[in-house]
């Protein structure tokens, strides 16, 4: 009886979960629609990978009924999943192909991951957070995301024995660019990364390396990777 | 009720310095704990709980009068319950922080947060004013226990927090409420018999045991999850960091971690080499920068690729001056670059000596080295030799953006006349520098060229003999200034005499190789101009905003302040009257910041200002409840209606104009001593003991309250016009005198204004008194209401106006009160 009772409610909630994601991916499309697409984002990849990956699955479980809000929100441990915006935005910054290999410094609760995962070939990320990478190593299994292979550590060096990245997308803000990232880009290569003080306002810098190896910086935009206003990203 | 009034006093002088360090230590916990903002949420919460303990005693007089005894020692016993509890509480009821601006459960928790905070104010506020109403025959003599006793209590606070930790101080400081509580007992015969004994006894007993429980209990620390020493703290728990060395005193508490995730490298450009092995110090929780685990500069490589570098690269073996460095790092730069001498001028000896005691401790015990403990702007101003490199290592760092009060803190190294005396102490070849983060708009690096410009346009040939720089003179302004930025952060220089074709050469070299764009040098043309990193510029223009600024500010008059007028923030170069470097704010800009950022907007708003502005609306809120409800009150009872207009016009005059003047002299004089913290309390002390003293004395003169009051206030009003005359004079005569001496010169020119402040509340209390008892509680919550809204209205003058319109108000305030003085 307790077996039937087990299977019983695993059934419900495989079709409750099932049943709430359908439910979701309505507010995904006007996620999209309203705080992406109208705000200038155009790439369709990006677009296509924002509506697919359930962003309230990132959450925790008090925060999800805010889940496609255009906000940040709090993961824990002092840490936040950033704004749609911001995701979209960096991940079109990358300008990224079906093949490319990337690199993320800051998996935090993974959904940065889960977006580029759905473009690219191979996501390596890092967390320094030992349980912020164990829960996202999970959730992207669970979710099913085998492209992605999240490691614990500092993500100030990199992934060596992987390099080199086509792009590099930092999610934690940084005090300089840490050159051992900029010698792991190929040449072509794009990063986009926060630069400036921690939990204040950063600038957004895309950095390029030219097929000589010659590096180039673009300030894009202010950004604030915490949530101080309830609108991490300002233009 | 007769009631000895030595004991009384003594009461009142413990009470009183009780708040005073409560005021201390809740800014001392609130700092470390959560962010500097709430300093300012401590100071209104006080003034306010003051301010509604007079709305108290005023609505509650009658029922209070019939249980005098009792209430008063109740209210006592709640102050030292309320003091010892009440951060323990605020704790559990913190918000999230970084929520509170758009969820209103956050909101909602604040505000109980606050509620709690303001509960030791409120019965501090009301056992002094239910002192004051009792003994308002010999009012002079409780009003000065109160100042004294404040002043006390401020000093108090400052040298507690050398000792204790922030957590434990308020329970630490509320044992002064229990001496005042039997000092309180002791005053009155009531008390020592029969009820009045067992209830005396139930209090102290009941308090000392909830004092003990306080002290005893521990507290955990709990520093915001958000604040970069949390992050440290999370690694530490995960074995990726350790805590290493740690101090506390009343600036900030200092701790070092090693943390090997974090990676300090200055303002490094992409290509540079990885930093070496570094210790992270944080400074009240906030990261303050990295210390370099090196014994050469050699290690320290990375310096020699960092925008700071830009300078040292012009100028072969530099005697250096670092005004304000914190940690070291530049040191590193200075040394690397073969620095012969490195001066050091760092306002805090407590980090150094914290350092000292690690193993990165080496860069201050260099032999090139001497470490200097002094502010900045004081070091400046006292004779000495010139040096070849003056780096404003203070104003360095990544500009925290649109947020934070520290917008509204005064910078008196950042400013036309710290610029010019900076000067005045290059060498021949000297080069004043200054390398700070980009913000986007620009504003911060635009007014560091404004403000080199500035001062190069005002300079004065020849202030010191013997240094090149003053026999260079005052030569045309864009003949010596560079500007050249990375990706991250932009170099200012002023060189001390006109850069010539070579220089400009060295300079353009030294960018490139830095990966650098030059934005401004003498002659510079949009050919001229390099796209290494690119930043926004107009659209019709070559070049970055910062090209398009430098052109304007150095054009004729006319451009430079249509240059000014039109851009979206506050440029313009700061001076000592209106020292706000960090404050960009624009009114006038508003409808543009609306128009340009669509819902967005609040965010770009610089929020320091706008917090200010948004806690003087709600004291104007509170104002208009905590002053109409006695008023209406007394009214109603039509007791002493011929004296309720004078009542709230007098102390609210000398409520908002004895905050005006203290924030004046408080300025002027830690310029003058050299260590905020030291002379913030000596300062504060003087003027509330002086002021204390005066009001002791003010009854013996033998004239009438109505005389007292003009004589005062035209004497306040008089001295305040004249100080901000002759002060820096004066003071600049003794800058260069030892330290005890400038603090006997700050003690005797502070006493006279200070000794006649005293007067005004003691005599306006007299004459309240003598037309009806109702008004003196009207008068408590009058004058802590003005107190209130002071705090924030003195801000906004100053940085909109100046400290001269401060000065203007304060006396307007005190003639006000002359001219409203009762006859006869």
């Amino acid at each position: 009886m307790k077996h039937v009772s087990l299977l019983v409610l695993f059934i419900a909630g495989v079709a409750a979960a099932g049943l709430g994601q359908d439910d979701r991916a309505g507010e995904r499309r006007r996620m999209v629609e309203r705080h992406i697409a109208a705000e200038g984002i155009s790439n369709e990849a990006v677009l296509a990978a924002m509506r697919a990956v359930p962003r309230h699955e990132f959450v925790p479980s008090e925060h999800r009924g805010r889940a496609y809000a255009n906000r940040p929100l709090p993961i824990g441990h002092g840490q936040t999943i950033s704004q749609p915006y911001v995701v979209a935005y960096m991940t079109e910054v990358l300008e990224l192909e079906e093949d490319d290999r990337v690199l993320e410094i800051g998996a935090g609760s993974g959904y940065q991951a889960a977006v580029l995962a759905e473009i690219a070939e191979a996501v390596y990320t890092i967390e320094i957070v030992e349980a912020l990478a164990r829960t996202a190593r999970r959730r992207l299994e669970r979710l099913g995301y085998d492209n992605v292979e999240v490691t614990q550590g500092d993500g100030y060096f990199g992934r060596p024995e992987h390099a080199p990245f086509d792009a590099i997308i930092v999610t934690a803000a940084a005090g300089h660019i840490p050159s051992p990232l900029v010698e792991q880009l190929r040449p072509g290569g794009r990063m986009v990364i926060p630069v400036g003080p921690v939990y204040a306002v950063q600038n957004l810098i895309l950095v390029t390396k030219d097929h000589d190896g010659e590096v180039g910086t673009e300030q894009l935009l202010p950004v604030r990777f915490v949530p101080m206003t309830g609108r991490a990203q300002e233009r | 009720m007769s009631a000895r009034i030595a004991p009384a006093a003594g009461a009142v002088f413990l009470a009183s310095a009780l708040v005073l360090g409560l005021q201390i230590a809740f800014i001392r916990v609130l700092s470390l704990d959560t962010y500097h903002h709430f300093t300012y949420l401590v100071i209104s919460t006080a003034l306010l709980g003051f301010g509604a303990s007079g709305t108290m005693l005023s609505i509650a007089r009658g029922w209070i009068s019939r249980r005098f005894t009792g209430v008063s020692a109740a209210v006592l016993v709640l102050l030292v319950v309320s003091a010892a509890y009440a951060y323990r509480v605020a704790v559990v009821l913190r918000p999230d922080m970084q929520y509170v601006l758009y969820s209103f459960a956050e909101v909602l928790k604040l505000w109980a947060h606050t509620l709690v905070l303001f509960l030791p104010f409120f019965f501090g506020g009301a056992f002094i004013g239910l002192a004051l109403a009792t003994f308002h025959r010999q009012v002079g003599g409780i009003y000065a226990a109160n100042m004294i006793g404040s002043g006390v209590g401020g000093v108090g606070g400052v040298l507690l927090a050398f000792l204790v930790v922030p957590y434990r101080m308020p329970a630490v400081i509320a044992v002064l409420g229990v001496a005042a509580l039997l000092l309180w007992i002791l005053a009155w015969p009531a008390y020592r018999s029969g009820r009045g004994r067992i209830g005396a006894a139930a209090a102290l007993g009941a308090t000392a045991v909830a004092l003990a429980v306080a002290v005893l209990l521990p507290v955990e620390p709990s520093v915001d999850e958000y604040k970069p020493m949390a992050h440290a703290q999370r690694l530490a728990r995960q074995g990726d960091a350790r805590a290493v060395a740690g101090a506390i005193g009343p600036r900030a508490q200092i701790d070092v971690f090693d943390v090997p995730s974090m990676h300090h490298a200055l303002f490094a450009a992409p290509t540079a080499p990885a930093p070496p092995p570094q210790l992270s110090v944080f400074l009240d929780g906030a990261h303050a920068g990295g210390v370099f685990v090196s014994d050469t500069a050699d290690e320290a490589e990375v310096v020699r690729h960092t925008a700071q570098a830009l300078a040292y690269r012009l100028v072969d073996s530099p005697r250096v001056l670092l005004l304000g460095e914190q940690t070291g790092v530049n040191v590193w730069l200075a040394l690397a670059h073969g620095a012969r001498e490195v001066v050091v001028v760092q306002p805090n000896p407590q980090i150094r000596r914290t350092l000292e005691d690690t193993e990165a401790g080496a860069v201050f015990r260099h032999p090139s080295v001497e470490v200097v403990h002094t502010e900045p702007r004081h070091y400046l101003a006292r004779a000495g030799d010139a040096f070849d490199i003056i780096h404003l290592a203070e104003a360095e760092g990544m500009p925290a953006g649109s947020g934070g009060l520290a917008s509204m803190r005064e910078d008196y190294l950042l400013t036309v006349e710290a610029v010019r005396t900076a000067l005045h102490r290059l060498s021949g070849d000297g080069l004043l520098t200054v390398t700070r983060g980009m913000q986007s708009p620009p504003r911060d690096n635009l007014r560091l060229f404004a403000l080199f410009a500035e001062a190069l346009r005002e300079r004065e040939p020849g202030r010191r003999s013997g240094t090149g720089g003053a026999e260079a003179g005052a030569a045309a302004a864009d003949q010596r200034l560079l500007q050249a930025r990375n990706y991250l952060a932009v170099t200012t220089i002023a060189a001390a005499r006109p850069l010539d074709t070579d220089r400009i050469g060295a300079f353009r070299e030294a960018a490139a190789e830095l990966s650098m764009d030059a934005d401004y040098h003498p002659g510079i043309s949009p050919g001229d101009l390099t796209d290494r990193n690119r930043v926004p510029g107009p659209e019709e223009e070559a070049g970055s905003y910062y090209y398009h600024a430098a052109t304007r500010m150095l054009g004729d008059e006319a451009a430079r302040e249509s240059f000014y007028d039109g851009w979206i923030y506050n440029i313009r170069p700061p001076t000592d009257d209106n020292p706000y470097f960090h404050s960009f704010f624009r009114w006038d800009a508003l409808d543009t910041y609306i128009r340009s950022y669509g819902h967005s907007w609040f965010q770009r708003l610089e929020l320091g200002y706008a917090v200010v502005f948004v806690t003087f609306l709600q004291v104007l809120l509170a104002a208009l409840v905590l002053v109409l409800a006695p008023v209406l009150l007394v009214r109603r009872r039509g007791g002493a209606v011929g004296g309720v207009g004078w009542t709230v016009l007098h102390f609210t005059a000398i409520g908002l104009g004895f905050l005006l003047v203290e924030m004046l002299h408080i300025q002027r004089f830690t310029r003058f001593l050299g260590d905020p913290i030291y002379a913030t309390a000596a300062v504060l002390t003087a003027i509330l003991v002086f002021s204390g003293t005066g009001s002791y004395l003010q009854g013996r003169l033998g004239i009438s309250a109505g005389r007292r009051i003009r004589i005062g206030g035209l004497a306040v009003a008089a001295l305040a016009l004249t100080y901000y005359v002759v002060l820096d004079p004066v003071l600049g005569l003794a800058v260069d005198a030892a330290e005890p001496m400038r603090f006997i010169v700050s003690l005797l020119l502070l006493f006279p204004i200070s000794f006649v402040l005293g007067w005004l509340m003691p005599a306006g209390l007299e004459i309240a008194g003598n037309r009806s008892g109702d008004l003196i509680p009207l008068a408590w919550a009058v004058n802590g209401v003005a107190s209130v809204a002071a705090t924030p209205l003195s801000v906004m003058i100053a940085t909109g106006a100046g400290f001269l319109a401060v000065s203007v108000l304060a006396a307007a305030c005190y003639l006000l009160v002359a001219a409203a003085a009762p006859r006869g």
